[in-house]
């Protein structure tokens, strides 16, 4: 990666996401409930966006703030029943990248420090009325540390960058979390949901002008 | 690249792989179970565990004391145009398993969202100079009565019946309902603020989709005297003497029979847990259904003497026959069940009605269903409640024993849903899991 590569870099990745706690909170609710044919999916796939500043600080250091979004969601259709679970993420963060020097390809390593915000949502619709009404919210916040390895491809103007991530969210607090999940507080778990995040993506960097 | 940043690069996907990939842990949709489960009570605890474990295709028998099975949800067909809730009526919230099951079986139900009228000093208001029920809610109540918090409040006797109404929603009397531990047992509630009546019946959703399945394993008339634990094998034993086995034990009964020992337990339960089923309260309930020739009274009215709450009851439903349902509980459905006869407390209620509406209600009046939950040999009252003093007693009544007895039903909800029928059948399924949990 061009070490002195410095400006606006975008992302964008499918992910997939493991919160424990939602998982025993959406299979308790798949399990207790005989009449629902079609289970539930956990909260697993999705994909995520994101947007960073980055500046160099050495010949192969960079570091600067990102912000992402990310998005996954549970969707099951019974009869004439409809249940969506979207869950959203925003993602605040400050991230550290080692790369090559300018002009080489190569492999790359970053870090972040990550704070997230969480929305989940319990949408219901019914063939009957055909409206979509949100039954229960919860909203979140933690924050965790990001590590990422990619691969830097120079092109003209532009550096091309596939990545594997991985995000620990051990600190996620998400009090009303398993009301959406399983219509239920205190049965399954407690207010906090470690998330564990993976993706694959690519991303670009602008090159700046005086390395072109 | 050198092959030390290589190496690096590749350990560290090969954490980030192992961290995602980690999810040993047990999957509830998994667990099975081979041995025979006996449920006693066929309420909506008893028969929603009795259909879960059926669905997973465990042996399962229903023992019903009575000779119906719904427990405290009952319907009358006849009544009226509509067919009425003669037990619970109100689904409160729609975020909870019923609000699942009602979505998925096109249940229709009606938000009920009436402001109540107030009978108050011998009149009706829209609006009391003071709000009670702001007074029972927020930090640092006291485990006192909400009687007792009313009058320390400032609230006078022109209050009393309005504080019976807000303790009556509670199953309470208003001298017995803790103003600390009902507002701490409701802190978990997550169903939804709305209150819904269903066009058809309550029961209807319960006996349709749930009891339906289970029906085959049900057994009426077998009132469970005796819980025999010291063997392997849980031997039960019928008030008429007939012996059944199996190898765990739901008991789903109302709480009232377990403080009164109706079901003897050898050996005998924990000291500390039949204390517990004495300290959460149960009182007298009962609901009165008055008929009439056309419709006089207001849509809701809270502050009688003879009955706190009294609701039009077609609410909701596709007809509007002009039926009041008297919502009676505490001390006020006392001072009735003693009265001793169905016309006598019909009279009473009549009599507080045409005090209310000049003389319209006995001039009107056509025909009443008295259901009195107190006088029912195998409920004997309305629903738990938090008594002064509660403390923990759910959480330790709710307690599974030797990991074969196991405890449901209303008054053992722990997550703020106790006093309603979702809260009933979470805790069918929530000692289904215990069970199957413990058995693997």
């Amino acid at each position: 990666m061009d070490a002195r590569a410095q400006g606006l870099e975008l992302g964008a990745a499918a992910n997939y996401v493991f919160v424990p706690a939602f998982d025993r909170a959406l299979q308790t609710h798949n399990s207790t409930r005989p009449f629902i044919g079609t289970p539930q999916p956990l909260l697993e796939y999705g994909f995520r966006m994101d947007a960073g500043w980055m500046n160099a600080t050495s010949s192969r250091w960079q570091r600067g703030v990102a912000a992402a979004y990310g998005f996954t969601r549970s969707r099951a259709e019974n009869g004439g029943l409809l249940t969506r679970i979207p869950f959203h993420r925003l993602e605040l963060g400050y991230r550290w990248r080692r790369g090559t020097e300018n002009g080489v390809n190569g492999f790359t390593l970053g870090v972040a420090g990550t704070s997230v915000g969480s929305l989940i949502d319990r949408r219901q619709s019914t063939a009957a009325d055909g409206q979509t009404e949100r039954i229960a919210r919860a909203w979140g916040i933690g924050a965790g540390a990001e590590i990422e390895v990619g691969y830097a491809v120079h092109s003209s103007g532009l550096i091309w960058m596939p990545f594997a991530a991985a995000s620990l969210v051990p600190l996620h607090y998400t009090p009303n979390a398993e009301a959406v999940l399983n219509q239920t507080r205190g049965v399954v778990g407690g207010a906090w949901a470690a998330m564990y995040i993976g993706q694959i993506g690519l991303r670009i960097v602008r090159k700046p002008a005086q390395t072109r | 690249m050198l092959r030390r940043d290589f190496v690096t690069h590749l350990s560290m996907m090969a954490a980030a792989a192992a961290l995602i990939g980690c999810r040993k842990y047990l999957l509830p949709g998994n667990l099975r179970y081979d041995g025979k489960v006996a449920v006693i009570g066929a309420g909506a605890a008893g028969l929603y565990a009795a259909y879960l474990l059926k669905s997973r295709g465990v042996d399962v028998e229903v023992f019903e004391a009575s000779d119906r099975y719904g427990g405290r949800l009952a319907k009358r067909d006849d009544f009226a145009s509509f067919p009425i809730d003669l037990g619970a009526q109100w689904l409160h919230g729609k975020n909870n398993i019923l609000g699942d099951l009602i979505a998925k079986t096109n249940t229709v139900i009606t938000r009920d969202d009436i402001d109540p009228y107030f009978w108050f000093n011998d009149a009706f208001v829209d609006e009391l100079p003071v709000q009670p029920l702001p007074l029972f809610y927020g930090r640092n109540m006291p485990d006192i009565s909400y009687l007792e918090h009313a009058t320390a409040k400032g609230l006078g006797a022109e209050y009393r019946y309005i504080v019976e109404a807000i303790a009556g929603d509670y199953g309470a009397a208003a001298n017995t309902l803790s103003v600390f531990h009902a507002q701490r047992e409701e802190k978990d509630w997550s169903s939804g603020d709305d209150d819904f009546k269903f066009a058809a019946t309550y029961y209807d959703l319960i006996d349709r989709h749930i009891a339906a399945q289970v029906l085959d394993r049900v057994r009426l008339n077998t009132p469970i005297a005796t819980v025999d634990y010291r063997e392997a094998t849980v031997r039960l034993t019928s008030a008429e003497g007939e012996s059944f086995t199996s190898d765990k034990v739901i008991i789903t009964v109302p709480i009232t029979v377990l403080r009164d020992g109706d079901i003897s337990f050898q050996p005998a339960l924990p000291a500390e847990q039949t204390a517990a089923f004495a300290k959460i309260g149960m009182g007298p309930g009962m609901k009165v259904f008055l008929r009439f020739t056309e419709r006089f009274f207001r849509k809701t009215t809270v502050g009688g003497s003879v009955c706190a709450t009294y609701v039009d009851d077609s609410v909701g439903k596709a007809t509007d026959d002009a039926v009041i349902m008297c919502f009676v509980m505490g001390d006020q459905a006392a001072a009735l069940h003693a009265l001793g006869s169905d016309d006598a407390i019909v009279q009473q209620l009549l009599d507080e009605l045409d005090a209310m509406y000049g003389g319209q209600a006995s001039a009107r009046f056509v025909a009443a269903h008295v259901q009195d939950w107190t006088a029912h040999p195998y409920i004997r009252g309305a629903y738990s409640y938090a008594t002064v003093g509660i403390g923990d007693a759910r959480s330790v009544a709710a307690r599974p024993v030797g990991n074969r007895i196991y405890f449901a039903g209303e008054a053992m909800n722990l997550n703020g849903h106790h006093q309603t029928v979702h809260g009933a059948t979470e805790t069918g399924y929530n000692a289904v899991l215990q069970l199957l949990n413990e058995a693997v």
